[in-house]
C-alpha cells in the first residue's frame, strides 16, 4: 500500500510544475499576441510569417533568456522548498538543512550525469583520433553515439544513486542522512528502477510532442486532438512527479525507518 | 617512361573521334566548339605529382589577329600563403586555416615547354597577367607570345609538356589521406578571348575568392597512366581501360564541355543506373551505402524534372561522387558530367541534405555546363537558377514545407530555407546580386547569389505563373544552350518573350524587376501602415519600405462577407481607397504570399478582430519545452 503521503506530495510537486507551466503559457501567450497582431488574425500563420515572426523575436533573444532564467530559478528555488517540507513531513529531518544539501545534491548530480556521459565519449575521440583524418568515420559516430548512451545509462543506473549516497555518507548531523548511508544498496537497486521510469515517461512525453506536432494545430482546424494531446502530456507530468515523491519516500523514509529499527 | 607513353599514343590514335564516343543528347552544328584539348598523362603518386603531355586545339573566332595566348594555370592559387586566392583569405580556406601547410602539401603547376606552330617553343615568352591585383606572387593566369600570329577563323595545335603537383585539399583540389585525388584545376586550360562591347579581348582575371568557372566549349580525351587498383571517375565517358602488372591506363572522352575533373579512389564502391538513355554512375565509400539508393533517386527525379520544366540533359553520362569524410572539402562542386556532394555515416531520412545537394549539383549540368555563364563576373547567373531549381525540386518531391527537414516534428522546405538565408542577412542592403565575385570578399556571397537570386526568381515565378515561368525557361535554354550568356541577355530574353504573350504586365515591367533585383541593393517589405472608416468610405494606406517595386495583391474583406481585391504597383507609400456600406473587418497585402522576397510577412495584414489560436498553439509548445526542461534538471532530486 503506497503511503498517502507520496500521493500528496506527488499531486503538490506536480501543481507547482503546472503553475510554472501556467506562468510560462501566459507570458508567451501575451508576448506572442502582441508581436503577432497582424498574422495571426485569421489563424493562417504559413511556415514563413513564423520564421519572420522567429527572426524579429530572436533578435532580442538576450532579454527571452533573461526571463527564462528567471522563471527557472524561482521555479527551482520553489521546488526545493516543497522538497524539504516534503522531507520533514516523512522524516524527522530540519527543514533547512535539507533544503540546503538538496541543492547542493542536485547541482552535483547534474555535474556527474554530465561527466558520465562527456568522459566516454572523450575516450572515444582520444582512441580514435580525429575522424576527418581516417579512412572510416563509422567507428567514430558509432563510437560517440555508443558512448553517449553507455553514459546517460551510467548517469542514470548508477551515478545519481552513487552521489546521493556518497554525498550524505559525510552528513552524520542528521539522522535522515545516517539512514541513507546504509541505503547504498538499496539505492542502486530502487532508485535507478525509479529513475529509468521516470526516463520513460519522459520519451514518452516526447513522443506526445511528437505525435501533436503532425497535427495542423497551427490552422486550428483539430483543437479537440490537440487538447487530447495535452491532458495526455499532463497525465505523463502526474506520473513523472509520483514516481519522484515515490523515489524520495523510498530512500528517506524506508531508510529512515529501517535505521530507527535498527539502531 | 617511354614505354608508357607509347600506350598512351596507342589509345590516342585507337580514339581520334570523341564526339563519336561520347556524343551529346542534343544535335549540334559544332561552331561551339573551340579549345579542345588531348591529354595524356602519369600519375607519379607517391610525388603526387601528374606529368602529362596536351595538346590544345584552338580556334580563333574573333575578327582580331592574335600574337598573344592566356592559359589559366589555377593550380598555382594553391602554391603557397601568398598566392591572390589564398590571400584574400588570411590564409583560411572554407574553415581550414593552412598557415601549417608543410613545403610537400602545397600545389603547384608548371609548363616546361609549349610548342607552337613550326615547332618553335615559345616557353620563354611567358609572362603572368595580374588584372586584379598587381599581386607579384600571384601566377595564376600566363600568357606567351606566339611564334606565328593566329590569324581570324585560323585554328592553332599547341603542344605542351606540363606538370601538376597536386595539393593536401584545399578548395576541393588536391589528395587527402593516400589515394583520395580530385583533379580540378589541374592542366593549362585556354582563357576565353571574347567580344566586349565594340572590340574583342582575353577574359582572363586572376583565381581569387567567389570565382570559379570561364572557358570556351571543346572536346576532350583525357588518357591517364595509374596505379593499379584505384578507382576512377571523370568527366566524359570511359572509352579505353588497359591494365598492366602494377598500372592501369584509362581514358576518358568528353564532347562540348567546358572543362575537364576526375576523382580517385581505392575505396569507392561504384553503383550504376539508367535513366532513359543516361548512364548514372555514383562512386561512395561503402560506409556511406546507405545512402546510395537516396542519392540516385534524387538524380532521377532532378533529371525528370529538368528535362520536363527546362530541357533535355545534354551529356549520355553522369558521374557522382561522393566522397569520403576526411575529404569533405573536395565535395559539394560541379563539373561538366561530374559532381561531387557531401553526407556522412548515419544521415536520418528526414535530414535530406543528401538529396538537395544532388538536385543543387546536377543542376548545374544546365546552369554553368550547357549554359556557360562567366561565373567568375556573374555568379548569380549559374548558382542562382541552380538553388531556384533545386527548391523546385525538393519541395516538388518531398513537400513545400518538409522537403529539407523532416525530423521529429522539425520541418524545413527548401524554399523557405533560401528565402530565410537572404532574409537572416543582417543588412539587407549590403550590396546586389550582379557584381564580379572577387568584389564579394568576405560576406555575403552565398546570401545575396544562392539565396536572394533564387527568392527573386521565386517572386518572379509567382507574378507571371508556373506556366509561363516554364515556357520562358525552356526558350532560354534553347535558345542559348552551349553559348556563354550573360545577366543582360536573360533579361533581354524575358522582356521579349513576356512582350509576346498575352499577360497584364509588359516585358518592360518584368525585366525592371528583375534589374531592380539584381543590380540594385535595395529590397522589398510591404505593409498595411494605416486603417481608417468613415461611414462607407474605406481607405488604407500601404507601403514598401525596401525601395524594391513589385505588383501586389491587395485584399479587402467586409464584416458581411463581401471581398474585393486590387493589384496595384507598390512604389514607396501609398493609400488606397473604397466605398461599401459594410464594416471593413480586415486588410491583407500579398494574401498569396507571392511576393516571396517581403523581408516581412507578419506586417502584411490589418484585422478589427484577432484570433488566439495560433498564439495559444505556439504558447503550448513554449511551455511545454521549457516545462520539460526544468522537470529534467529536477529529475535527479
Amino acid at each position: 500500500m503506497i503511503d498517502r503521503r507520496v500521493i500528496k506530495w506527488g499531486l503538490r510537486l506536480y501543481l507547482w510544475q503546472v503553475m510554472l507551466g501556467l506562468a510560462i503559457y501566459a507570458l508567451a501567450h501575451y508576448y506572442l499576441i502582441d508581436s503577432l497582431p497582424a498574422a495571426s488574425l485569421d489563424g493562417s500563420l504559413t511556415s514563413e510569417v513564423l520564421s519572420d515572426w522567429w527572426r524579429t523575436a530572436s533578435s532580442d533573444l538576450s532579454s527571452h533568456i533573461t526571463k527564462l532564467a528567471l522563471i527557472a530559478v524561482v521555479y527551482l528555488l520553489g521546488y526545493w522548498y516543497w522538497l524539504s517540507k516534503y522531507l520533514q513531513d516523512i522524516s524527522s529531518t530540519s527543514a533547512a538543512w535539507a533544503w540546503m544539501r538538496l541543492a547542493l545534491l542536485g547541482v552535483l548530480q547534474l555535474v556527474l550525469t554530465l561527466i558520465l556521459i562527456a568522459a566516454p565519449c572523450l575516450l572515444v575521440v582520444i582512441a580514435l583520433g580525429d575522424p576527418t583524418q581516417a579512412v572510416s568515420e563509422r567507428p567514430f559516430i558509432l563510437g560517440v553515439t555508443g558512448a553517449s548512451i553507455v553514459g546517460t545509462a551510467l548517469a542514470v543506473a548508477i551515478g545519481v544513486p552513487l552521489v546521493r549516497t556518497k554525498y550524505l555518507l559525510s552528513s552524520t548531523d542528521i539522522r535522515l542522512w545516517a539512514a541513507i548511508k546504509d541505503g547504498y544498496t538499496y539505492s542502486l537497486a530502487h532508485s535507478s528502477r525509479h529513475q529509468i521510469v521516470i526516463v520513460t515517461a519522459m520519451v514518452l512525453s516526447i513522443v506526445l510532442w511528437w505525435v501533436s506536432s503532425k497535427v495542423p494545430s497551427i490552422n486550428g482546424h483539430s483543437t479537440g486532438l490537440v487538447l487530447l494531446v495535452a491532458i495526455l502530456y499532463q497525465a505523463v507530468m502526474i506520473a513523472r512527479s509520483l514516481v519522484r515523491a515515490w523515489t524520495i519516500y523510498s530512500l528517506a523514509y524506508e531508510q529512515d525507518r529501517t535505521m530507527t529499527a535498527t539502531h | 617512361m617511354v614505354y608508357h607513353y607509347v600506350i598512351l599514343l596507342l589509345l590516342c590514335l585507337v580514339s581520334l573521334d570523341s564526339t563519336a564516343q561520347c556524343p551529346t543528347r542534343i544535335d549540334l552544328d559544332g561552331d561551339h566548339i573551340i579549345a579542345s584539348y588531348d591529354i595524356a598523362g602519369r600519375l607519379d603518386h607517391p610525388a603526387k605529382t601528374l606529368h602529362a603531355h596536351q595538346t590544345i586545339h584552338w580556334t580563333n573566332t574573333s575578327p582580331d589577329t592574335l600574337t598573344e595566348i592566356r592559359l589559366y594555370l589555377y593550380m598555382n592559387a594553391f602554391a603557397g600563403l601568398n598566392s591572390s586566392f589564398i590571400q584574400r583569405q588570411n590564409g583560411v580556406v572554407f574553415g581550414q586555416s593552412l598557415h601549417n601547410y608543410q613545403e610537400m602539401e602545397w600545389g603547384h603547376i608548371s609548363i616546361s615547354s609549349i610548342v607552337d606552330a613550326g615547332g618553335v617553343d615559345i616557353s620563354a615568352s611567358k609572362r603572368y597577367i595580374r588584372d586584379l591585383d598587381n599581386n607579384p606572387r600571384d601566377s595564376t593566369i600566363v600568357a606567351y607570345t606566339l611564334d606565328q600570329p593566329i590569324l581570324p577563323g585560323e585554328s592553332r595545335d599547341l603542344e605542351l609538356d606540363f606538370s601538376v603537383k597536386m595539393p593536401k585539399l584545399i578548395a576541393r583540389s588536391g589528395y587527402s589521406l593516400n589515394d583520395y585525388y580530385l583533379f580540378v584545376h589541374w592542366f593549362p586550360q585556354m582563357c576565353v578571348y571574347e567580344e566586349v562591347g565594340s572590340g574583342w579581348q582575353w577574359n582572363s582575371h586572376q583565381f581569387v575568392p567567389g570565382t570559379e568557372f570561364f572557358a570556351d566549349f571543346g572536346d576532350y580525351r583525357v588518357s591517364l597512366d595509374l596505379p593499379k587498383g584505384i578507382v576512377v571517375g571523370a568527366t566524359g565517358c570511359k572509352t579505353h581501360h588497359l591494365e598492366t602488372q602494377d598500372r592501369q591506363v584509362v581514358t576518358y572522352t568528353a564532347s562540348s564541355v567546358i572543362d575537364f575533373a576526375w576523382v580517385t579512389y581505392s575505396h569507392f564502391d561504384i553503383y550504376t543506373e539508367q535513366w532513359r538513355d543516361v548512364e548514372l554512375e555514383l562512386l561512395l565509400p561503402p560506409e556511406h551505402a546507405a545512402q546510395a539508393a537516396r542519392m540516385l533517386t534524387a538524380a532521377r527525379q532532378a533529371l525528370t524534372y529538368l528535362d520536363e520544366h527546362v530541357g533535355p540533359y545534354a551529356y549520355p553520362r553522369l558521374t557522382i561522387v561522393g566522397p569520403p569524410l576526411h575529404a569533405i572539402r573536395s565535395g559539394l562542386m560541379e563539373y561538366p558530367m561530374l559532381i561531387t556532394c557531401g553526407t556522412s555515416y548515419g544521415l536520418p531520412e528526414g535530414v535530406r541534405s543528401i538529396e538537395s545537394l544532388v538536385v543543387h549539383e546536377l543542376t548545374h549540368q544546365y546552369f554553368m555546363a550547357v549554359l556557360a555563364n562567366n561565373e567568375k563576373e556573374e555568379a548569380w547567373m549559374d548558382e542562382g537558377f541552380v538553388t531556384y531549381y533545386e527548391d523546385r525540386i525538393i519541395d516538388h518531391y518531398y513537400g513545400d514545407n518538409n522537403g529539407l527537414i523532416d525530423l521529429l516534428g522539425y520541418q524545413v522546405g527548401n524554399a523557405q530555407k533560401s528565402r530565410q538565408e537572404y532574409l537572416g542577412m543582417s543588412d539587407l542592403t549590403q550590396g546586389s546580386i550582379g557584381r564580379p565575385g572577387w568584389e564579394f570578399y568576405f560576406g555575403a556571397f552565398k546570401e545575396l547569389i544562392y539565396a536572394k537570386s533564387a527568392t527573386l526568381l521565386k517572386t518572379i515565378d509567382n507574378i507571371i505563373g508556373r506556366d509561363v515561368m516554364d515556357d520562358m525557361m525552356r526558350g532560354y535554354y534553347e535558345e542559348y544552350m552551349f553559348t556563354h550568356p550573360s545577366g543582360e541577355d536573360f533579361i533581354n530574353y524575358v522582356k521579349t518573350y513576356i512582350d509576346q504573350q498575352t499577360l497584364p504586365y509588359r516585358g518592360d515591367y518584368i525585366s525592371n524587376i528583375l534589374k531592380q533585383g539584381i543590380y540594385d541593393a535595395s529590397f522589398y517589405d510591404a505593409k498595411v501602415s494605416a486603417v481608417a472608416s468613415n461611414l462607407d468610405e474605406h481607405s488604407a494606406t500601404i507601403s514598401n519600405s525596401g525601395g524594391l517595386d513589385l505588383p501586389v495583391t491587395v485584399a479587402w474583406s467586409f464584416v458581411d462577407g463581401h471581398t474585393h481585391t486590387q493589384v496595384v504597383d507598390l512604389r514607396g507609400e501609398q493609400t488606397l481607397t473604397y466605398t461599401y456600406g459594410q464594416d471593413l473587418v480586415k486588410v491583407i497585402v500579398d494574401p498569396q504570399l507571392t511576393n516571396y522576397l517581403d523581408a516581412d510577412y507578419t506586417n502584411n495584414t490589418w484585422s478589427r478582430t484577432t484570433s488566439n489560436g495560433p498564439a495559444a498553439s505556439m504558447s503550448s509548445r513554449a511551455a511545454y519545452w521549457v516545462q520539460s526542461f526544468l522537470h529534467l534538471l529536477t529529475t535527479a532530486l
